[in-house]
C-alpha cells in the first residue's frame, strides 16, 4: 500500500450531510492509510473540512460568487462561465482513481462528468446530457431513499459500504483496520480557548448543550419546549449546567426560550450562571469545543447531531415529524432519538438516559417513568437508543425501540427495503420478518399488506414478461450483421418486441403508484432501464433482462416478507406436551 | 453495478455544455430553496 489512491468526494450539500459523509471517509482512511483525500464542498462546508489533518484538498465552491449573481440578474449563465472554468482548473489538474458524488442532486451529477477519473461512483451524466446512475447503491439512493418510501439504513453505512467495495473491488484490500473508533474528540485540528465560561472546567459540574433551531420538516417542537425541559432539570439538578447554542439566525428562538424559562424557573433570574447562552457569538472552533466537552447534546438540529456523534459526544435528537429519521438519526453507539416529544418525556428520557450506568439498562423506559410519575406522558412518545450492530449481525447502526410499538405499513415496508438492499449489495440477511413480532401486528397493518398482494402477483407478471421480451429481442439481435440494414420481416419483428416492453413499462408505474411500498420498483426500473450497459440492440436487450431478473429477485423478497408476516400473524395453537393435547389459542391479533 | 470506468474525454463543446448546464441546475435548485 505504498502508493497513493486520490480520491475526489463532491459533497455540496448541507453540513450536516458533510459530517455523515466525514464518518464513512474516515472509516475508509483507516482502512486505506495510503488514501489521498479532496472535497469539493459548499464555501459554508469548507471551515470544517480544512480542519482535518487527513484530507489532503478543500476545493469550496462559493454560491456566493457563482450563484447569487444569477439568483439576483445581475448576471447571465455565460458570464459565470469563465469564473467556473477557472474555479475547476485547479481540481482538473489532479487525476484521480476515484471520483464519488455524494451529493445524489442533478446539478452535481454535471461536475462527476467534468472530472477525469478511472473510477466514478454517485451521479454522473452520459455525453448526451442524460443522468447516469454508476452504481448499485446510487440506484437504492435514487429509487428508495429519494422515494417517499421508508428504508432503515443509515446513510453513513451506505456510504461507507459504497466506498470500500469501490475501493476493495477496483483497487485492493484493506488493511488491517485495529480497534480503532471512527469519531473522537481530536477529529478537528481546533484551537481550544481556555475559557468557554465559568464553571465550565469544573470537575462537579456537567453540563447539557441545547442547540436551538430547527430542520424544515421539523416544526412541532419549539423552543418554548426546549425552555420547559430546562426549567425541569434546573430545578431537580443543582450539579447540572446548560448552554445554549444557536447562529445569529436563532436569536429569535433565544429570546423565546429564555421569556419561558424565567417563568418555568423564576429562581434564574438570582443564578443564572447555570444556564449560559451563546447563541450567535460562536466560531466553528468554539461550537466544536463547547460540543465536545458537553456531556450531552440534545437538539432537533441536525447539524449539531451529527458533529456531537462525530465527537463522540451522546445525543437526545428530538424529533417529531421527520418521516426518515431513521436513515438520518444519530449514528454511534449509545445516542437516543425521541418521537412526538413533550417537555416531560424528553426529561424522562434524559434522566433514564442519564443514569444508565447505574441502571445499566435493567430498568424499562416504561418503569422509570411510571417511578417518576410520567407514565401517561410519554404514552404517544417513541424512544429508541442506537447501537452499532457487530459485523456477524450484518454491521451499521440499528435503533432498538425502548418500548414496544405497534408494527406500521412504513415500519414495515422500511424493514422490507433494508432487507433487499442488503441481500442485493451486501450479500448478507437476517432471517425474513425476524424482527416482526405477533403483538406488534395491528390489524392495518394486516389490511394494508393483504391489499399488497395482488398488485406484487401482477408486478411479478410484468418483470418475468419483460425478462422473456427482452431475452427474445437479444436472440433477434445477436446475429444481425448490421442494426440499420435488415430484412423487413427482422425489423417488424424488433419493432414489434421494442414495441411490447415499453407497454410492459407503463403497466409496471400504472400498477406501483399507488402502493407506496412498491413505487421504488418503478424508479428502480426507470433507472435500471436508462442506465444499461453497452450500444448496440443486442448488448442493451441482454443487459435489459439482466435488470429484470434483478428486480424478479427483489420482488420475490418482498412476496417473502408478506407471506412470513401474514403467517406470524396467525393465531398459534399451544400445545401441552405432556397431555399431547390443545390447551388454548393466542390470538393476539384480529385477522 | 459496482461502479463505471468512465471515458473521460470530453471534447471542447461538450465541456462548456456541462458548465452552463450545472449553473443552470444549481441556480433552480437554489431559487426552489428560495
Amino acid at each position: 500500500m505504498n502508493h497513493k489512491l486520490k480520491c475526489a468526494i463532491i459533497q455540496l450539500s448541507k453540513f450536516e450531510d458533510c459530517t455523515q459523509s466525514l464518518m464513512a471517509l474516515k472509516a475508509a482512511q483507516q482502512l486505506y492509510p495510503n488514501l489521498e483525500i479532496s472535497i469539493i464542498c459548499t464555501e459554508a462546508s469548507s471551515e470544517a473540512f480544512k480542519k482535518i489533518s487527513w484530507i489532503k484538498n478543500v476545493f469550496p465552491f462559493s454560491h456566493e460568487k457563482m450563484i447569487l449573481p444569477l439568483l439576483s440578474k445581475r448576471k447571465v449563465i455565460d458570464d459565470q462561465v469563465p469564473l467556473l472554468a477557472d474555479w475547476l482548473e485547479p481540481i482538473l489538474d489532479e487525476t484521480f482513481n476515484l471520483v464519488i458524488n455524494w451529493t445524489f442532486s442533478e446539478a452535481s451529477s454535471y461536475l462527476t462528468a467534468l472530472l477525469p477519473a478511472q473510477i466514478k461512483l454517485g451521479y454522473s451524466r452520459k455525453k448526451d446530457g442524460t443522468l447516469a446512475i454508476l452504481d448499485g447503491w446510487s440506484h437504492y439512493i435514487y429509487g428508495v431513499i429519494q422515494s417517499d418510501c421508508s428504508q432503515e439504513i443509515h446513510l453513513t453505512d451506505i456510504l461507507t459500504t459504497q466506498l470500500l467495495t469501490a475501493l476493495q473491488v477496483h483497487f485492493e484490500d484493506p488493511a488491517d483496520p485495529g480497534k480503532q473508533s471512527v469519531t473522537s474528540k481530536s477529529f478537528f485540528k481546533i484551537e481550544r480557548k481556555e475559557w468557554t465560561t465559568r464553571n465550565w472546567n469544573h470537575p462537579g459540574k456537567r453540563w447539557i448543550t441545547i442547540q436551538l433551531g430547527t430542520d424544515a420538516s421539523e416544526k412541532n417542537w419549539t423552543a418554548s419546549d426546549f425552555a420547559k425541559f430546562a426549567a425541569m432539570i434546573l430545578r431537580r439538578h443543582d450539579e447540572q449546567q446548560i448552554i445554549l447554542c444557536g447562529t445569529e439566525k436563532e436569536k429569535p428562538l433565544e429570546k423565546e426560550f429564555l421569556k419561558i424559562l424565567k417563568i418555568e424557573y423564576p429562581h434564574f433570574r438570582d443564578d443564572r450562571s447555570r444556564l449560559i447562552s451563546m447563541v450567535g457569538k460562536t466560531d466553528f472552533d468554539l461550537w466544536t469545543q463547547i460540543i465536545s466537552d458537553s456531556q450531552w447534546v440534545i437538539s432537533n438540529k441536525l447539524s449539531a447531531i451529527h458533529h456531537a456523534c462525530v465527537l463522540g459526544t451522546r445525543v437526545i435528537s428530538v424529533l417529531s415529524s421527520s418521516i426518515k429519521y431513521l436513515e438520518a438519526g444519530p449514528y454511534g453507539n449509545g445516542h437516543f432519538l425521541i418521537r412526538n416529544a413533550n417537555p416531560i418525556s424528553l426529561y424522562a428520557l434524559w434522566t433514564y438516559a442519564h443514569t444508565e450506568w447505574q441502571h445499566k439498562r435493567e430498568l424499562k423506559f416504561t418503569t422509570h417513568a411510571e417511578n417518576l410519575r410520567f407514565l401517561t406522558e410519554i404514552k404517544n412518545v417513541e424512544v429508541y437508543r442506537s447501537r452499532i450492530r457487530q459485523s456477524e449481525e450484518g454491521g451499521g447502526v440499528v435503533y432498538e425501540p425502548l418500548h414496544t410499538y405497534e408494527e406500521n405499513l412504513q415500519r414495515w415496508e422500511g424493514r422490507v427495503w433494508s432487507y433487499l438492499a442488503r441481500n442485493w449489495f451486501c450479500g448478507w440477511t437476517p432471517e425474513v420478518a425476524h424482527e416482526v413480532t405477533r403483538q406488534a401486528i395491528s390489524p392495518e397493518l394486516l389490511k394494508n399488506i393483504r391489499s399488497l398482494e395482488d398488485p406484487l402477483q401482477v408486478l411479478g407478471q410484468l418483470f418475468e414478461k419483460g425478462e422473456q421480451l427482452s431475452l427474445k429481442l437479444y436472440h433477434a439481435t445477436k446475429n444481425l450483421k448490421s442494426e440499420t440494414l435488415m430484412s423487413t420481416e427482422q425489423k417488424s419483428k424488433v419493432a414489434s418486441l421494442g414495441y411490447e416492453l415499453k407497454e410492459v413499462e407503463s403497466l409496471i408505474h400504472r400498477t406501483t403508484h399507488l402502493h407506496t411500498v412498491l413505487t421504488p420498483f418503478d424508479r428502480l426500473h426507470r433507472s435500471l432501464l436508462h442506465n444499461l450497459e453497452g450500444s448496440k440492440i443486442n448488448e442493451l436487450s441482454h443487459s435489459t433482462s439482466e435488470s429484470y431478473a434483478f428486480l424478479k429477485h427483489g420482488l420475490k423478497d418482498v412476496e417473502a416478507w408478506l407471506k412470513e408476516t401474514l403467517k406470524i400473524s396467525r393465531p398459534v395453537a399451544v400445545v401441552d406436551l405432556k397431555k399431547d393435547n390443545v390447551i388454548s389459542i393466542h390470538r393476539e391479533s384480529i385477522l | 453495478m459496482e461502479g463505471n470506468a468512465q471515458d473521460n474525454q470530453l471534447s471542447e463543446t461538450e465541456v462548456h455544455f456541462f458548465l452552463r448546464a450545472f449553473l443552470r441546475e444549481l441556480l433552480k435548485e437554489q431559487s426552489n430553496e428560495s
